[in-house]
């Protein structure tokens, strides 16, 4: 069971992606729960186990849009990756931003990886099948 | 075509090494080069003699059965370098203890892959290895 905690305040990409996962699932995959937390301060809560997280156990692998409300995704790669508990927790950007700044900051600030969203469909539901694959079959992790 | 760096001991491991990358074709996608040391990768990335003419890799693949210390420090000191930091580093090891890869995620491994022992489950997982990270976005350092 791999536990992902997507951060994402775009309704239409969760819903592809819990579609990229119920495919996998189909096809004998390693099930995958998702955790979605649509801004920075909830999922900063989530991580703490506070208030309504209270009985949650912490991610496998964190996804995370860089363009979210209440506190920048990059805010948020920052503080998991300077956090004891999280930081070996692996995070894989997942943003509309190709910009070369982000990209650099993001891998400065210790990203485990970077991946851009496609705009045509197939080809996001295929980049998340792809990620899930990697993180679940082929790495390991903590 | 990605820019990789294998860091390695034993010259004699033939799991991977650029016949292997040439007889399975992933030289079409990948130009890679390789340091049997800690210290011969310090020089490969500084462009330092007798590197002066390689490209900055854009994805290192780190074996850390270079004498198991050696690989660690390796990481440690890629990973602490304020330009180096952002290259990915798979951490590839034969190790099965946990420890070990608690211990690389915590000096900023990017991936940890345990090394299949058959050979030609080895190559498969490089090649699925490669081909996420080209769906990625890398930070480009050559400029």
């Amino acid at each position: 069971m791999l536990k992902v905690l997507f951060i994402e305040d775009n309704p239409g990409d969760v819903r592809l992606t819990k579609m990229a996962m119920d495919e996998l699932d189909e096809l004998g995959g390693i099930p995958i729960t998702l955790q979605v937390c649509p801004d920075g301060e909830d999922a900063l809560c989530f991580l703490r186990k506070s208030g309504k997280y209270s009985a949650e156990e912490l991610p496998d692998i964190i996804l995370l849009d860089l363009n979210i409300p209440k506190r920048s995704g990059m805010e948020v790669l920052e503080i998991i990756k300077s956090t004891a508990e999280w930081q070996n927790i692996p995070v894989v950007i997942l943003s509309t931003s190709g910009s070369v700044q982000d990209i650099a900051t993001s891998y400065r600030l210790q990203c485990n990886s970077y991946i851009s969203k496609p705009v045509d469909i197939d080809r996001f539901i295929d980049v998340l099948k792809k990620t899930s694959i990697y993180w679940s079959s082929l790495i390991s992790i903590p | 075509m990605l820019e990789v760096l294998l860091i390695k001991d034993r010259p004699g491991d033939m799991r991977l090494n650029q016949a292997k990358i040439k007889a399975v074709g992933l030289d079409k996608r990948i130009r890679m080069g390789e340091v049997g040391s800690g210290q011969a990768a310090f020089d490969y990335l500084a462009q330092e003699a007798p590197f002066e003419l390689v490209e900055l890799p854009d994805l290192i693949f780190l074996d850390l059965d270079i004498p198991r210390r050696e690989g660690f420090e390796t990481l440690e000191t890629i990973k602490t370098d304020k330009f180096f930091r952002s290259i990915p580093i798979v951490v590839l090891s034969a190790s099965k203890a946990k420890e070990d890869m608690i211990r690389a995620y915590s000096l900023n491994a990017n991936s940890y892959m345990k090394k299949p022992k058959d050979p030609d489950q080895f190559i498969q997982a490089i090649e699925g290895i490669i081909s996420y990270w080209e769906i990625n976005q890398l930070p480009n350092l050559r400029v």
